[in-house]
């Protein structure tokens, strides 16, 4: 892949067009926590967990687990075997376009230092993210969800040939608007993370 | 020496050039605790811990699979990664092990998309 002139992003919410799917494939990953569906075009998991039932070999898994995009991803580490998903996707649509926008991913970083350290020793904590978007329009499209606290599925692409995107659930924590006399308007919206930020290729769903 | 030109810098992941860099730092610190006490006119110190911090900026590119992408993959999880950073063609900074606690990714609509990885030293920092 070669460098990427900026191109546009947008910011999708979760439509009320859903559909489920059942005995759906998917495929433990080598954290042995992170269960993605095989079939992608089902991605867009909508995030309720009473509308999923997952099975190993045939059995109902109980452990529990948060809901991602395309994936489960469980608080303990799993056994290998048939894994597959009974669960509900919807549509996105779309909420906004914008001009700008920026992500930042941080890793807590502990420190582990001890007496007889010279140098500074660390341990890795939680994840977490925040990202932000600019457009120059404003209209009560964020408002409404902010007002309602819905949460927003965030898909920021770096390419306008491909569906390569980082994605994930968040909410929207901040909206400053403004109007200058000798400009234009312009608004900013930022988002707090909650859950994974992932990286994805997939083709937006479309459900008939 | 003469001075080093900033065409000539890397950031080597492991063993594989990361694509793309544009910009690293290396913020290195060493703690100095004040010692002063009451009755002294100038201030007293002594010398602590050594630390180190510090951040590689790219132009973004998620098919370079040893480099950026591997970063990615080590942001989100708790391994450690070693680091080189090279100030010439054959001179560079040595770590052993840092840990990615940040992405930054970006993109503006008349400009490019950009990263910004940034990283936390755990252990020493040696010059070659």
């Amino acid at each position: 892949m070669s460098a990427k002139s900026g191109v546009v992003g947008a910011v999708y919410k979760q439509s009320s067009t859903t559909d489920t799917f059942t005995g759906e494939d998917a495929t433990l990953q080598a954290d042995n926590k992170t269960l993605i569906i095989d079939d992608l075009t089902l991605a867009g998991f909508v995030r309720d967990a009473s509308l999923f039932t997952v099975y190993l070999d045939g059995s109902e898994v109980t452990a529990p687990y948060e809901i991602h995009f395309d994936r489960i991803i469980f608080n303990e580490e799993q056994e290998t075997g048939t894994w597959t998903i009974d669960g509900t996707y919807a549509e996105l649509e779309t909420v906004g376009g914008a001009y700008e926008w920026g992500v930042d991913l941080k890793h807590a970083v502990q420190d582990a230092t001890s007496f007889g350290d010279t140098w500074e020793q660390k341990l890795k904590g939680l994840l977490g993210w925040t990202a932000s978007a600019k457009r120059h329009w404003i209209d009560d499209d964020y408002i409404s969800i902010a007002e309602a606290g819905l949460p927003i599925i965030l898909r920021l692409f770096t390419d306008s040939d491909t569906y390569d995107s980082y994605i994930g659930y968040g909410q929207i924590d901040g909206i400053k608007n403004g109007d200058k006399i000798d400009g234009i308007t312009d608004g900013e919206i930022s988002f707090s993370g909650s859950g994974s930020l992932i990286w994805s290729t997939v083709t937006p769903v479309e459900i008939a | 020496m003469a001075a080093n030109s900033g065409i000539d810098g890397k950031a080597v992941l492991s063993a594989a050039t990361i694509a793309k860099v544009t910009e690293w730092s290396l913020d290195m610190k060493h703690a100095v605790q004040d010692q002063t006490g009451f009755t002294e006119t100038w201030e007293s110190k002594l010398k602590g811990l050594l630390g180190a911090s510090g951040s590689i900026k790219a132009v973004f590119d998620y098919a370079d699979t040893n480099g950026q992408t591997a970063l990615h993959t080590a942001f989100l999880t708790t391994a450690s990664i070693a680091l080189k950073l090279y100030y010439s063609t054959t001179g560079y900074y040595n770590i052993a092990a840092a840990f990615i606690d940040g992405m930054k990714p970006a993109n503006k609509v008349d400009g490019k998309v950009e990263i910004e990885f940034s990283f936390v030293v755990s252990g020493a920092v040696t010059i070659a």
